[in-house]
């Protein structure tokens, strides 16, 4: 009678206790399973939200007065776009800086409606961590331009409008968004240097910190230090707000992932242990009579601990399968914004096939060593 | 076969000591049918458990076969269970959500071959249960059951059963059946040890043993 055959009557014949253990350990699964897909989903919609936000770090020349930087929301001074490559190039995922996009920013007549002109470089993001830049891409020959300059330009989508001697298709649908926005014309950021007559020039180079501290932990500090680091020749403008508020509401998150996760792996292994406890005790004359037989320890430890496997294989593919369908049902609403990214995982449905198995078999060892510890003579003087 | 000396086991309850076997002295040469007898709560199953390897004395020894039983490591002495002894219980213990035949199977030291399987058959066949091998025990009346136990005790051609109270639970026609069955056993050269506080077995017991509180009174 093979082991297996023995353990799968045992199932079908103590089906409460069996239904139970799989409840427990399905239900166990299912909650680490979409835990584990929602905060992935809520990594990236706070990823993407925060990074709507804007930038909150600004690189300026080191010789700007931030006097003037702050009354006219850009530095008069510049720095040569060399420096946007040299810092690039020093993207890691060890640094505390990403998605660096250097920019030219200056006031600028058009028509006589006087504006901002912003020239904007491409994004430049850690390797590894996708090319999506931020904000908008702007397609070469074409400008992004805000309500107001749309308003006074009259100007629309797909219309042309000259910026200095050029000639440019407008991209996009002006909304009105009450930022100086509104008032700025966004080029790339050679058409800006040209129109300027800066060449090779940028003002300033913005980025996201990717520090999740908070602001007792000094986070400009540890900026400037990294960034002076490679670029001496810049001032360090933190937005600590903006990245404060970010910080907390990961620091949030992972709070409760640390308490989530492990107090349903305990509770888990709780359940399953008492169950097979009860098991155990259901059981005594069985194993008093496989003793008898001369079966060894080995034989009554592969019964428990082999039943819980088998109940941890079938309550890993349920509960991944329950799982990844609540989150893949109720995920797009709690996330809109990243909806479309919320998908099952292979890789992590194989690890829940992998771990629950062995889960439930470390949850059972204590009760299949009291199994294989009982005095068969016990039970079998009971008659 | 068997011998003991001086066996004595000792159970320790919440503080105070139960003397169940005391200093127990006999042999049962080889081929022979012993019945013992005595009064619920005089030693006879704790014996039973101690000559078949399940329970160690607390003094005295227990030698199977010109072996000493309990020098033996817990492995050997399970091999030696599995190989040359066969039990048959008062309450059957039988596996409740194996089918019969697996029942009698589960006697096999691993995965039982066409020829222990063809055996097992032929035992169901004697015992009257071959028309039920697909049954669970639960379908099964008391008689059958026993008939069951006794069945997978001589699946692999024990040389000895240890027999506690079989009988116990079962109609005089029923009782009369399982006694036949061991007598049979006997009868072809095994050796049986059979504990009761009956009679029913003293018409087919070469000799029969008194125990009294766990002192054999009468050999």
């Amino acid at each position: 009678m093979s082991v297996w055959s023995h353990i799968l009557g045992e199932l079908s014949f103590r089906k409460l206790n069996a239904l139970f253990s799989l409840l427990g350990l399905a239900m166990a699964v299912t909650v680490v399973v979409a835990s584990q897909l929602l905060a992935e989903a809520d990594e990236r919609e706070t990823r993407r939200v925060t990074r709507d936000m804007g930038f909150n770090l600004r690189l300026i020349p080191a010789e700007t007065d931030l006097g003037q930087f702050y009354r006219d929301g850009f530095s008069r001074h510049a720095m040569d776009v060399s420096m946007l490559d040299r810092l690039a190039t020093q993207l890691t995922n060890n640094v505390s800086f990403n998605h660096l996009v250097g920019s030219l920013r200056r006031e600028y007549t058009v028509n006589g409606q006087d504006i901002l002109l912003v020239g904007l470089s491409e994004t430049y993001v850690a390797p590894g961590q996708g090319k999506k830049p931020m904000g908008f891409v702007i397609e070469k020959g074409t400008i992004h331009i805000g309500s107001q300059v749309a308003l006074v330009q009259k100007k629309k989508k797909n219309d042309t409008m000259n910026v200095g001697v050029r000639r440019f298709a407008v991209a996009n649908d002006p909304i009105e968004t009450g930022t100086p926005d509104d008032i700025t014309i966004f080029v790339r950021l050679e058409d800006a240097q040209s129109v300027l007559g800066l060449a090779a020039k940028i003002n300033e180079i913005e980025a996201i910190d990717c520090l999740c501290l908070t602001a007792d932990q000094d986070p400009l500090a540890i900026l400037r230090k990294e960034i002076g680091g490679i670029l001496p020749e810049v001032q360090v403008v933190h937005q600590r707000t903006l990245a404060d508020a970010r910080a907390k509401q990961r620091q949030t998150r992972e709070k409760v992932n640390q308490f989530v996760l492990p107090s349903v792996l305990v509770a888990g292994a709780v359940w399953v242990a008492l169950l097979a406890v009860f098991n155990v005790r259901d059981r005594r004359q069985e194993i008093g009579i496989l003793r008898a037989l001369g079966k060894g320890g080995e034989r009554i430890a592969v019964l428990f601990l082999g039943k819980a496997v088998f109940l941890g294989l079938v309550a890993a593919v349920i509960g991944a399968a329950l799982g990844t369908l609540a989150v893949l049902e109720f995920g797009p609403s709690l996330f809109p914004v990243t909806k479309k990214a919320i998908q099952a995982s292979w890789p992590l449905a194989g690890a829940v096939w992998v771990a629950t198995p062995v889960f439930a078999a470390l949850a059972s060892f204590i009760p299949a060593m009291l199994a294989v510890s009982h005095d068969p003579a016990e039970t079998l003087r009971e008659d | 076969m068997i011998r003991c000396d001086e066996v004595t086991k000792i159970f320790r309850k919440n503080g105070s000591e139960v003397t169940s076997l005391d200093r127990f002295t006999a042999k049962v040469a080889d081929g022979e049918f012993v019945a013992v007898r005595g009064p619920s709560g005089s030693g006879k199953t704790t014996l039973l458990l101690t000559l078949g390897g399940m329970q160690r004395p607390s003094a005295g020894s227990v030698h199977l076969a010109g072996r000493d039983l309990y020098a033996l490591s817990p492995a050997e002495r399970a091999r030696l269970r599995s190989s040359e002894i066969g039990f048959v219980f008062q309450m059957f213990h039988l596996v409740p959500y194996l089918d019969l035949l697996a029942n009698v199977l589960l006697a096999c030291p691993g995965e039982p071959s066409a020829e222990v399987r063809q055996r097992a058959g032929r035992l169901m066949d004697e015992l009257g249960l071959a028309d039920r091998a697909s049954h669970r025990p639960g379908e099964l009346s008391a008689g059958e059951r026993q008939r069951l136990a006794v069945a997978r005790a001589l699946l692999n051609r024990p040389k000895l059963i240890l027999a506690d109270e079989p009988t116990g639970n079962l109609d005089p026609e029923n009782a009369a059946e399982v006694i036949r069955h061991l007598t049979e056993f006997h009868r072809g050269g095994g050796t049986v040890v059979l504990v009761t506080h009956g009679t029913v077995t003293d018409a087919h017991a070469d000799r029969t043993l008194r125990l009294e509180q766990g002192r054999l009174v009468d050999n």
